[in-house]
């Protein structure tokens, strides 16, 4: 079965930039996350720091991907069919579906707080099972990754109930964004719309995501936390 | 594992495992689980002699311990705890 999303000429150019502006994002996550392990040795930052490295870079390879498909397309719809692997670029598709769920399973994995590599390797597995053995890669793919981040809000709703913490209550509404902007695509495929919105909600979420670490970049230097709701 | 960094520092970064129980309130077993890791991470360095053993807080612990209210305040936000 294929899944046609239909473009607007006019967002096409606007979403190469959001697909970039959300690595470098997500880029800068990682790596904040990876200095303050490199002080810490704390295991739950490096999976969380190599977690935001694998989703910056599956939309480094988006936008890529996007760049081939304005090269090679005409028109002022720009029409992008993820099953027709001979007009786009089948690796990049796959490069993109494949990091983006490592990046989430192993955000989950992270969460479970296991160091168990055998668990890790099973959700892996599970995952990318589930998406390539789907009759539809599109779909597979945003079902797989919305029930992983639909996890991951419950995760952080729970986190926040604990330490009622306003960063905490801004992540988990960045990662609620996210999983919307996703789950959207899926009920409506031919309304070019929700293309639209979905990418707009994806920024709210990484800008919600950023503003966190700002926050917590700004710890009172007294040592006293002004961070609670 | 940042008490017990912090004991370390208080005492001008050297310090001897029965300071470390006495001021940590851990038990002996825990106390030695904690400084293996520690040792292991870097953060401080054992110094045997004949008669007894030394722990040193090394560049690293001292940058961990300025560093910890920004490590925290991530983990915590996170929900890396």
């Amino acid at each position: 079965m294929s899944h046609l999303f239909i473009v607007p000429d006019w967002f096409f150019e606007f979403g190469i930039f959001l697909e970039i502006l959300f690595a470098i994002a997500t880029f800068i996550v990682a790596v904040y996350a990876y200095k303050l392990y490199r002080f810490s040795e704390q295991r739950e930052l490096k999976l969380f720091s190599a977690s935001f490295g694998f989703i910056s870079l599956s939309y480094i390879i988006k936008a890529l991907l996007v760049l081939f498909v304005i090269s090679k397309l005409q028109g002022d719809i720009l029409i992008i069919d993820l099953n027709n692997l001979q007009r786009i670029s089948l690796y990049a598709v796959y490069f993109h579906v494949v990091l983006f769920m490592l990046g989430v399973v192993t955000l989950a994995y992270m969460t479970l707080k296991k160091g168990d590599c055998k668990i890790y390797s099973f959700l892996i597995a599970i995952s990318l099972a589930a998406m390539m053995l789907g009759c539809d890669l599109a779909y597979s793919f945003t079902v797989v990754s919305s029930l992983i981040l639909l996890y991951l809000c419950i995760y952080y709703l729970f986190e926040y109930f604990d330490n009622n913490k306003r960063t905490t209550l801004i992540i988990f509404i960045g990662f609620v964004f996210l999983l919307v902007s996703g789950a959207g695509v899926v009920f409506a495929p031919n309304y070019y719309l929700n293309f639209v919105i979905g990418h707009l909600l994806e920024l709210a979420s990484y800008i919600l995501i950023i503003s966190s670490l700002v926050l917590t970049m700004k710890r009172d230097k007294n040592g006293k936390k002004t961070n609670k709701t | 594992m940042h008490d017990i960094l912090e004991v370390i520092k208080n005492r001008n970064g050297k310090i001897k495992p029965t300071h470390i129980l006495y001021k940590s309130n851990l038990s002996y077993q825990m106390m030695e689980e904690y400084l293996d890791e520690l040792i292991k991470k870097g953060f401080i360095l054992e110094k045997k002699t004949e008669r007894s053993r030394t722990y040193i807080l090394t560049e690293k612990g001292f940058t961990f311990l300025s560093k910890y209210g920004v490590i925290k305040e991530f983990t915590d936000s996170f929900g890396l705890e």
